[in-house]
């Protein structure tokens, strides 16, 4: 104790740090580069970069290699990073219709307008660990690479490659609008996205607010909390199709300060989702459907599926029952991580003070029972008494 | 405005005349927000105020809100203590310390007494701190009432009309059913007469010097994004019954120093150190307080307390 | 002409004063120099606080020049002060009344108010007792050049607490004293 471990734990933080650094910089392989991960690992890429809330491929390749492979620690790092970061002004609020599909789906329809555009996916790819032996590997990569170069020379574009029409492609909602298949829930009350890094988001919070907490949140928890209330105790789920899957390019504009007008900054690659309800409630117009949208950073179809889920499910709840708040307040990946993993912290005050109320408790007792036969009265009475409290007392159950 | 107005009001905090390059991990913006919950908290003391937290390089649960607060209210002439149960060699402690030290240039002690804003967790030092010092106290779970109400619209009622009865039921029956309130840490206590606040989770022994004391105590909760107050000179009253005395942590073995808590008139909280065989030592887990005990006594000698001063 | 931006160290400093003058109610302080000539000392607590997404009206006036250079300085939006989270008052003849107090169920939602005052004093004649939190027993201020009416509607009566309105009085010298919605004022026996 004392200084002895005042000075100890300093040196203990530097050592910890002297080890992590020896194995991300050390290895026993060569370096990896950023260009490597962002290429070759981009789905985990795409994920830090929403999970992070800020889109820049390489910074979150370095993230993610200084996390050594871990999705929510290089999410940690991104977003730490954006709280330095001065906040300039805020981009032109984009229109959806804008984005440039590099793949859509409509499962709802067999032949929808637009096209169905199968793009890049793991969907219908056999799931067999690919065994191909590293040299033969690294020969395709190369011979690949060669072959990628001689199509950019030739500018030959090849015959699977979207056409522009079909890169910005009508949505499935307007089609059901036309049929008047959809209850409309559109709403002018909410004309600001809620901006949830600067605004403690709590129930009662307006849609932006939700879907921008969903957007953020963990991959994973989403995912659970969907199938939470496909499958458990929650129910707010019942009959959802997919209207529109995609993900594309979206623009990002701002506004240029001294001239007013708007500028083009980049694009994000975003994967958006619109999810059709069967409405089945008592209240509800049950001849209609209702939309759920998710949209996310990056290429992340369970998450943008879930999430749109999510948001019709907690627009039919109303604000009835757990399920608004188990959204805004459940399902960062940050705050559940960082609290489980703070129960490794010590906690030996705490602790002492529990031990304390245990002994007090027995003490109690026992000056009860001692009480009691001094009284005259039987220990199966007493047992009784201390059984006998009405309703079971709500336990502080909540983590110190 | 231009972008280099805006750029200059928002950005990082620039680096005073201090030696070492400083890292800073807020910007000015997020300062500013933060400094404006923390005012709002001292002008309703013991409501929770939302703020916008903010990713800090340390985790969610680690101190993130303290380290929020620390970062808002420390200026250049101030000294930072910054302990962990009581110990300022805990390894999180000497971490966030190393962090408010590498953003903000500040100095740093292990000095209750010389220090002009503390960041703690779980404890309340044991010297009585004096008029313009701060505390600082990171907040894990900031809602009292979480245990027998967990929907939030009905807690932000619950607060929003000082309606505190089922906090008072559950009280009566813990007596009922335990023979005493068996709420260990984070006592909950009404402030100023009108909010009930958790106490952070400091022992029971922590909760009367916050009482009417001189100090300004700010409440740092980051991952529920709250901050709440305790002006000084406020009254600050742990929830119990007329007739049942509310009881701090009992110990009558004495610390390696020499002080008993509480019986002794200078007691201090103390923690056990068991052996294998079922027997236990204690010692007070305020270790700069139990060193400078021990120095005094003679147990240790005075170069004990030099070593502070290389405490980076 | 350079924006009067208040960061870093003065920025703290500033911060600083209005904290501990708001922690203890009355206690008198002292706000760092003001940055500029333009940035008169009443103007400080909206200069130091002051962001891009919120409000702020100095006497009523949205073409008041302490009004633009705080929106220059912070990004504040010119409002009504019905609608602002910095409230300016320039002199004691500024009406007070009609200003955001929060409610029960988001006591942050409230003003910001700073009035200008000639002088502020521990004690004196005509001076006003407060109590509440920050304020051991009871503390007596003394402020020259704000009528007593005015005075005594701060504090507890400006709205219904938690709601209400936090208040500080600035002298031309930059001498600070706060007087949040939890404190009480009453008169003094003089
Ligand atoms: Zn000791």
């Amino acid at each position: 104790m004392g200084y002895v471990a005042a000075k100890g734990g300093f040196d203990a933080i530097q050592a910890a740090e002297t080890l992590v650094r020896r194995r991300r910089i050390e290895g026993r392989s060569s370096w990896l580069e950023l260009d490597q991960i962002v290429d070759r690992l981009r789905y985990s890429v795409d994920r830090v970069m929403g999970e992070g809330g800020l889109w820049d491929e390489q910074l979150s390749a370095r993230a993610f290699r200084q996390a050594e492979g871990d999705v929510i620690e290089a999410a940690h790092l991104i977003r730490a990073h954006r709280s330095t970061l001065p906040r300039f002004g805020y981009a032109r609020v984009v229109d959806a219709d804008e984005i440039d599909v590099l793949r859509r789906i409509v499962p709802a329809f067999r032949e929808p307008p637009g096209p169905q555009l199968l793009g890049r996916t793991l969907d219908y790819t056999g799931r067999l660990l690919d065994q191909t032996p590293e040299d033969e590997g690294r020969r395709q990569a190369a011979e690949a690479a060669a072959n990628r170069r001689e199509r950019v020379v030739s500018t030959q574009v090849s015959a699977d490659e979207p056409t522009v029409d079909q890169r910005v492609p009508g949505r499935l909602i307007d089609v059901l609008r036309n049929l008047d298949a959809l209850v409309d829930r559109r709403r002018d009350d909410d004309p600001e996205p809620v901006d949830i890094s600067r605004v403690a988001a709590r129930p009662g919070a307006p849609r932006s607010a939700r879907l921008s907490t969903m957007a953020r949140a963990e991959t994973g928890a989403l995912v659970q909390l969907w199938y939470r209330n496909i499958l458990g105790p929650d129910r707010n789920l019942h009959e959802v199709t997919l209207g529109e899957v995609r993900h594309g390019r979206l623009p990002i504009e701002v506004q240029n300060p001294l001239t007013g007008e708007t500028v083009p900054i980049g694009s994000v690659r975003v994967t958006e989702v619109e999810a059709i309800e069967d409405l089945d409630g008592v209240e509800e117009d049950r001849t209609r459907f209702d939309v759920g949208y998710g949209i996310c950073l990056g290429h992340n179809e369970r998450k943008a599926i879930a999430m749109a889920n999510l948001d019709v499910a907690v627009d039919r709840a109303a604000g009835d029952g757990p399920l608004e708040q188990s959204v805004l307040m459940t399902t960062d990946g940050l705050d559940a991580s960082g609290f489980l993993e703070h129960l490794k912290l010590p906690h030996y005050v705490t602790f002492r003070s529990m031990m304390e109320r245990k002994t007090a408790m027995r003490e109690a007792a026992g000056t009860k029972r001692q009480e009691r036969l001094a009284q005259g009265r039987s220990d199966c009475e007493v047992t009784d008494v201390s059984g006998d409290a009405g309703a079971p007392v709500e336990r502080e159950d909540v983590l110190r | 405005m231009t972008l280099a107005d805006v750029l200059a009001t928002t950005g990082p905090a620039p680096a005073s005349e201090v030696a070492v390059e400083l890292t800073p991990i807020l910007d000015e913006s997020a300062k500013r927000e933060i400094r404006r919950a923390v005012l709002t908290a001292i002008a309703v003391p013991g409501y929770q105020v939302p703020f916008g937290s903010r990713e800090m390089p340390v985790a969610r649960g680690w101190g993130s809100g303290g380290l929020q607060i620390s970062l808002a209210v420390v200026g250049d002439d101030d000294v930072v203590k910054v302990y962990d149960q009581g110990e300022d060699g805990g390894v999180n402690a000497a971490n966030l310390r190393r962090l408010i030290r590498r953003s903000e240039g500040v100095k740093t002690t292990t000095d209750a007494r010389e220090a002009s804003v503390i960041q703690t967790r779980h404890r309340v030092p044991e010297d009585e701190l004096i008029a313009d010092q701060i505390l600082v106290l990171q907040v894990p779970v900031p809602e009292p009432l979480r245990g027998i109400e967990r929907d939030m619209n009905e807690l932000r009622r619950m607060h929003a009309e000082a309606d505190y009865a089922r906090m008072w039921v559950s009280l009566y029956e813990d007596i009922v059913r335990n023979g005493v309130i068996t709420r260990t840490t984070g006592y909950p206590c009404l402030v100023d007469g009108r909010y009930v606040i958790a106490t952070t989770p400091i022992p029971r022994w922590d909760v009367p010097p916050l009482h009417q004391a001189k100090f300004l105590s700010l409440f740092g909760a980051g991952r529920e994004k709250r901050i709440y107050a305790i002006p000084p000179y406020t009254d600050v009253e742990p929830l119990t019954f007329d007739d049942v005395p509310f009881e701090v942590e009992e110990v009558s073995e004495p610390c390696r120093c020499g002080l008993i808590c509480p019986g002794d008139e200078q007691g201090a909280y103390l923690v056990e150190l068991p052996a294998q065989d079922g027997t236990s030592q204690w010692v007070c887990s305020d270790t700069d307080w139990c060193t400078r005990h021990r120095v005094a006594n003679g147990v240790l000698g005075s170069e004990a307390l030099d070593d502070a001063d290389e405490l980076w | 002409m350079a924006v009067p931006v208040l960061t870093g160290t003065p920025s703290q400093a500033a911060f600083d004063a209005i904290l501990r003058s708001l922690s203890e109610p009355g206690s008198i302080r002292q706000l760092p120099p003001s940055p500029s000539p333009e940035v008169p000392a009443y103007a400080m607590v909206a200069l130091a606080l002051g962001d891009i997404d919120l409000g702020v009206c100095v006497d009523d006036d949205p073409m008041h020049p302490v009004a633009l250079m705080l929106r220059a300085a912070t990004g504040m939006t010119i409002t009504g002060r019905d609608n602002a989270q910095f409230v300016v008052c320039s002199n004691e003849a500024v009406p007070v009344g009609n200003l955001l107090t929060g409610t029960a169920l988001a006591p942050e939602d409230a003003a910001r108010l700073t009035i200008a005052v000639d002088d502020l004093d521990a004690d004196g004649d005509g001076a006003v007792v407060l109590r509440g939190p920050g304020v051991p027993g009871e503390r007596r201020l003394c402020v020259r050049g704000l009528d007593r009416k005015t005075l005594l509607s701060l504090g507890r009566t400006s709205g219904t607490f938690p709601a209400g309105i936090d208040t500080w009085l600035v002298t031309a010298e930059g001498r600070i004293a706060a007087i949040p919605r939890s404190t009480t004022v009453t008169q003094g026996e003089h």
